[in-house]
């Protein structure tokens, strides 16, 4: 009996069904790691009912199969035969949902592309001079046909959301470019029929085109987070190992109940909150507490589900909270509240498009009664009413906004930024206070070791390999940075406890290495953000080691440009008062606080926004969690909990801190090329308007002012892209070089 | 002259056959992964 069997019960929770009795899941496959692993995956699967697109970038795997044939056990014990670690995520609909959404906008990009140009085509010849009157109804026939799947298919999205929000009587940027699209469209199919006036589906086609790809890209880079997130997320156990008598069994979470006996093996996630039963065991609590160092917990003491046991052995907890009661569970509930008292910035647009659409209607049926009044033809009233009404479609308006959202979401992705909410580029010009957590977002989860002082007759080399050997067991920083020291250093077999930390045995005597204050020898001030552990034989102290947590990179320049740029730095970290003191200190920062709580943390946050303050939060935790969903803007860091990612604004991808003064710098750029953006479409529009009115506008005009500035305002955005990199930012180097 | 009743009816036909390639394309998930291409350069093996 395989331990994959308890996914069978699971399979809703983990697939989704698709056609012909087939289900899809997503799994992600650790030890994927090349061009010939996913090879060898796709091999170890029978290639009947099972499709498998593995892929390396991601080291995830798509599945397709049939469970009828085989049961998703026995996938997944072959994938593990094979030499990978399958880890089963949580899957819901939300990611066949986007898909699907992300081909229908490729697919209505495609149309608007292929059509349109035939469209702008075949119209240039009257920009060029005059038709022949025998071919021009092929000519405007030929557009119209054209242009419909450009307009009702591409420009579908537009016009739907645009006449559903006029219902409700609460227009958005949509209504007045649903109403300007439509109109030129029915005007210029009128004209066709007619064989009179203008046409403008080349405008139409052109301007739908680059609406479309402008959302497109805004879109991208929320895309590229969530499928990020989707993968994280397999973080949160499923399933649970549960002592059944003599026997272990693996049932699903939910199964669970208070009184349960459940373990944990190494490296695996508490599924819920317990009571430890084991005499000790070590716990990397670093998901609530944002403590990269594993926790020693003795029996009785109790145990968070989220955290993962980092000792050398599997260990025993006794279920006292299960689902919603659980620790974990109430922080992610405190998240989601502080996300909903976030104020968000509307965008400017759409405030002004509410009177925008009422000053338009208003003066197109203005026009057009004059005219009828002051004894015109009913025909020529009504082409000055649309030629109003095409002249003030807010092309450049609606283009305005979205467009310099997309170049700055392109050029943040560049310096490893993913922008998830682009409403965060308006909140992120009045940031005035940047909040940083300590472990995790200041420093990186590594520790280095710095000092070797030995106390006896030992050399520090000796000391080292002896502390090196008996870390050899575990998996966390302090046990890393040793390895790194000393990485031929003989393992010895250790065991932890609770009150004496390692301990081991070997033909010199038994060893003890543990955790000890700072030694007074060692009072001054820069050792403060040092880690000291102490290494005795046989009860007397042989050596102490430093070990120092390492500063991300990128992090002191930022916190100098911060400061210069007038900007507050504060750190709220979880961590011990002296060594948040310390790392604050090596960092440039004045104001440290530590020992603080989730809650702490958001309560002074919210402190700062009482007093006036607008922050932006930096944070890698779930214990961040709470802060980040309250903080006018906030980034998560892409090795951190997916539940902090979650409620970020952006999310941070590469190690580069640096990349969040490069956040604050395109905002206000944004912000200068949006106002210019929106100055020029307001100008444009105000000095075509009378000439529409009085029927003296040159359609061709009409048409090619319209295509221009839309292109001027979208080239106005890609300036955007030539914002300078962080200035410490790593370069590749170069072809020539590699040469 | 002429021959434009012919031509243009032609591109129309032409460019209707060419949203279909793409349609078709689109639904193979030929565009579903942007990112991965452009990574895949540096990769030793193929």
């Amino acid at each position: 009996m395989s331990h994959w069997q308890v996914f069978d019960q699971l399979l809703d929770q983990v697939s989704q069904p698709v056609a012909n009795g087939r289900r899809e899941m997503l799994l992600r496959v650790e030890g994927l790691r090349c061009g010939a692993c996913v090879r060898r995956l796709e091999r170890a699967l029978p290639a009947g009912p099972v499709e498998a697109r593995a892929e390396v970038a991601s080291g995830s795997c798509l599945l397709n199969w049939d469970p009828a044939r085989l049961a998703l056990s026995d996938l997944l014990a072959a994938i593990d035969q094979a030499g990978f670690r399958p880890v089963v995520l949580a899957d819901d609909a939300s990611r066949r949902v986007e898909r699907e959404e992300r081909r229908a906008a490729l697919a209505r990009i495609g149309v608007a592309l292929l059509f349109g140009m035939q469209v702008m085509m075949l119209a240039s010849g009257e920009y060029l001079g005059e038709i022949d009157p025998a071919l021009r109804p092929l000519l405007r026939h030929a557009q119209w046909l054209l242009a419909t799947p450009v307009v009702l298919y591409a420009g579908w999205p537009f016009l739907r959301g645009g006449f559903a929000a006029l219902r409700a009587l609460s227009p958005t940027m949509d209504t007045p470019v649903a109403i300007a699209i439509a109109c030129a469209y029915l005007a210029s199919a009128a004209n066709t029929v007619l064989d009179t006036g203008a046409v403008y589906f080349d405008s139409a086609a052109m301007f739908v085109l680059l609406l479309s790809l402008a959302r497109f890209v805004e879109s991208h880079g929320r895309h590229r987070a969530a499928a990020r997130l989707r993968l994280l997320a397999g973080a949160q156990p499923l399933s649970a190992l549960r002592r059944e008598q003599a026997r272990m069994v693996e049932v699903p979470v939910s199964a669970l109940a208070v009184g349960d006996v459940l373990v944990v093996p190494p490296g695996a996630a508490v599924a819920a909150d317990g009571e430890l039963l084991s005499d000790t065991a070590a716990l990397d609590e670093s998901l609530i507490t944002g403590e990269a160092v594993p926790r020693e917990r003795g029996q009785g003491e109790a145990v968070c589900a989220g955290s993962v046991n980092a000792g050398p052995t599997p260990l025993e907890l006794s279920v006292r909270r299960t689902g919603a009661d659980s620790q974990l569970s109430q922080l992610t509930r405190m998240m989601h509240k502080a996300q909903l008292n976030k104020p968000r910035a509307q965008q400017l647009a759409d405030r002004i498009a509410g009177r925008f659409v009422a000053v338009v209607l208003l003066l197109a049926a203005g026009t057009g009664l004059y005219w009828l009044a002051s004894g015109a033809e009913l025909g020529m009233s009504l082409q000055t009413m649309l030629a109003v009404l095409v002249v003030t479609c807010p092309c450049a308006l609606s283009l305005a906004t979205p467009m310099v959202h997309a170049a700055a979401s392109t050029r943040l992705a560049r310096d490893g930024l993913l922008l998830v909410q682009v409403d965060a580029l308006h909140a992120a010009v009045r940031v005035d206070t940047v909040c940083l957590d300590k472990t995790g977002t200041l420093t990186t989860r590594r520790m280095q070791l710095r000092q070797v002082r030995p106390l006896a007759n030992l050399d520090a080399e000796a000391c080292c390999a002896v502390a090196s050997g008996m870390e050899a067991g575990l998996n966390h920083p302090i046990a890393q940075a040793f390895r790194e020291a000393c990485p031929d250093a003989p393992a010895m077999p250790s065991r932890l406890d609770a009150r004496q930390g390692l301990l081991a045995d070997s033909a010199d005597g038994s060893w003890r290495l543990r955790r000890t204050a700072q030694p007074p020898e060692a009072g001054d001030e820069a050792g403060r953000h040092l880690r000291w552990l102490e290494l005795s034989r046989d009860g007397q102290a042989v050596a102490r080691f430093a070990l120092q947590e390492e500063l991300r990179p990128g992090a002191a320049a930022l916190v100098r440009t911060l400061r210069e740029q007038g900007l507050e730095v504060v750190m709220l970290s979880g961590d011990g008062q002296p060594a948040a003191s310390g790392m604050a200190e090596l960092a440039g920062i004045g104001g440290a606080q530590g020992e603080l709580l989730p809650e702490h943390k958001l309560a002074r946050l919210a402190a700062l926004q009482a007093t006036g303050h607008r922050v932006l939060a930096v944070g890698d935790g779930i214990n961040d969690g709470p802060m980040l969903a309250a903080a006018d803007v906030s980034i998560g860091l892409a090795d951190g909990a997916a539940l902090a990612q979650a409620h970020g604004d952006a999310i941070l991808i590469q190690d580069n801190l640096e990349a969040v003064a490069v956040l604050l710098r395109i905002a206000h750029r944004a912000r200068r090329i949006v106002a210019q953006n929106i100055g020029w479409a307001i100008a444009y529009n105000l000095t075509l308007l009378p000439l529409a009115m009085s029927g003296a506008l040159l359609p061709w005009l009409a048409a090619l002012g319209m295509g221009g500035s839309s292109l001027l305002v979208g080239l106005n955005a890609q300036r955007l892209l030539a914002t300078p990199a962080a200035a410490s930012r790593l370069t590749l180097p170069t072809r020539e070089a590699l040469a | 002259m002429n021959s434009l009743f012919l031509l243009i009816p032609l591109a129309i036909v032409m460019v209707v056959v060419a949203a279909a390639f793409l349609f078709a394309a689109i639904r193979g998930g030929q565009f579903d992964d942007l990112e991965r291409y452009q990574q895949r350069m540096p990769d030793d093996d193929p």
